[in-house]
């Protein structure tokens, strides 16, 4: 699934306070099939861009293709996976009603892509089918949204920082996890994140955004084969790229 | 079975109500106090042990009309909620409404309704369901509301309309809500019950300790008054129990 972006800017207006802008004048094709890290200070719009794509929010301006589609056709067809930083998953749903509740909400436009008791697998969650997410550590409960996400069967993934509340060890441990299930599904995929490291690690290519309001400052191919080691030399190379384009010296 | 903190707890009260009562006798004893000014626990609990049957029946008039009326009243919070849920721009006028039934004292329309619907349950129904209406609307209007943007965006990231995300979102997260109103709400609606019965009643709680306050009769009037103690303390712990029965998803 192709993503087009023309000339999109988005400005918040909070009420009885000064117009904050997020993003000015971006410009962005993504090929069907390829992984897209964006990487950025904080407020230079990333996650603004990923909600208007998933149909969360309108744009003040530009225009926005996913495939043929616009947002909201996109998502209503279920053609887009969102995923937030937190898992969002509903307190008072088992793990499985969890994961296959997109089934359930607007059913017409869903077509399961693997069963639950996969998806399950795919995560290494299948004894906690039953459990209540209250129950389960924090990196349990973002497997079961990362899950949720595939339960979806979208050709395109939105990830909004989906590791960033994790500590280290199983951010690493589902980095690896991820990059499997991608290579097994191939989606379109946008990620963002807030490591350099980590981007290097996964993606085709990098994007790098200025400070607030975000534009592209820097658009980095990356071809080394999956996996990858990070403290090779050639990817040495590119994450030094990408600090520097980040103001790091 | 019980676990051992809570039953730590569960005997601390029990100790505390017994000295309380131990207190309250010895006092009475010693300083020979007239039972027209303050009867012993032990005369009370005879009182309403030789009069079973009438405390009895007065027990069932009064927890007939409380339940009613606090079935009544939370029903009618609940749906009123939900109606604001769904059209916030009602909320003005129905709060205003709800904020004037809430504010006029009780014992102003409790004579009314007597007047009007005469000395059976009905009148005693109305204002139970009026007392306890307001506490539910509000806090379960609150807990639609007050529910983690995430969760919405997940939803409406899958295109989910609003009736979806009232089901699988607003409503669950109400449920809790829903039982702190009802634990307010339980214990109020037998002061509404007992209040509705002073002004004029056939029958019920409130109208023995009427009969018992006009004759003067006080080991009659504390034997009512431990009776909706009891029933007090029962209510709340039916709808604890309730509680925990439906909001199983805490992860305790």
């Amino acid at each position: 699934m192709n993503v087009s972006i023309r000339q999109l800017s988005h400005t918040y207006y909070p009420p009885g306070a000064d117009p904050i802008p997020a993003l000015q004048d971006l410009n962005l094709e993504v090929q069907a099939g390829s992984f897209v890290a964006i990487i950025g200070p904080s407020g230079c719009g990333k996650s603004t861009l990923l909600r208007i794509l998933a149909g969360l929010i309108d744009p003040s301006a530009g225009q926005v293709h996913i495939g043929p589609h616009a947002p909201h056709e996109a998502s209503r067809s279920k053609l887009v996976a969102w995923m937030a930083q937190r898992p969002a998953l509903l307190p008072w749903y088992r793990l499985q009603t969890n994961v296959t509740l997109a089934q359930r909400i607007n059913p017409r436009n869903h077509r399961p892509l693997v069963g639950v008791r996969e998806l399950l697998r795919l995560v290494r969650l299948e004894r906690h089918a039953q459990a209540f997410p209250a129950t389960l550590s924090g990196g349990m409960q973002q497997r079961a949204a990362l899950a949720r996400t595939l339960a979806l069967g979208a050709p395109l993934w939105l990830m909004d920082e989906p590791f960033a509340a994790l500590d280290e060890l199983t951010r690493e441990q589902l980095t690896v996890e991820v990059l499997a299930l991608w290579e097994r599904f191939r989606p379109t995929t946008l990620w963002v994140t807030h490591s350099v490291l980590e981007a290097a690690r996964m993606a085709d290519r990098v994007l790098v955004m200025s400070p607030p309001p975000g534009r592209l400052i820097l658009d980095l191919a990356i071809k080394q084969p999956r996996p990858r080691d990070v403290t090779s030399e050639p990817l040495m190379g590119h994450v030094r790229a990408l600090r520097r384009a980040l103001g790091f010296q | 079975m019980m676990d051992r903190p809570a039953r730590t707890e569960s005997l601390t009260a029990l100790a505390l109500v017994a000295s309380a009562v131990l207190t309250w006798e010895m006092t009475v004893r010693w300083l020979g106090i007239p039972i027209y000014l303050l009867p012993a626990p032990s005369r009370v609990l005879a009182t309403l042990l030789t009069h079973g049957d009438l405390y009895l029946e007065a027990t069932g008039v009064t927890l007939l009309e409380a339940m009613t009326g606090l079935f009544l009243g939370a029903l009618a919070g609940c749906l009123g909620a939900l109606a604001l849920g769904l059209f916030p721009r009602l909320e003005r006028g129905v709060m205003t409404l709800a904020i004037l039934i809430k504010s006029t004292p009780l014992v102003a329309i409790a004579p009314l309704l007597t007047i009007w619907l005469g000395f059976g349950i009905l009148p005693k129904i109305l204002i139970t369901a009026l007392l306890t209406f307001f506490p539910v609307l509000v806090n379960v209007l609150s807990g639609l509301r007050a529910v983690d943007p995430a969760l919405l965006d997940t939803l409406r990231s899958w295109h989910a309309d609003r009736w979806e995300l009232l089901r699988h979102v607003r409503m669950p997260n109400a449920l809790p809500h829903l039982f702190v109103a009802l634990k307010v709400s339980a214990p109020l609606s037998l002061i509404g019950a007992v209040v509705a019965e002073w002004t004029g009643a056939s029958g019920g709680l409130g109208r023995t300790m009427w009969l018992a306050y006009t004759n003067l009769n006080l080991p009659f009037l504390f034997a009512a008054v431990f009776v909706l103690g009891a029933l007090g303390i029962a209510l709340y712990s039916l709808v604890s129990s309730l509680e925990r029965k439906f909001i199983f998803w805490s992860g305790e």
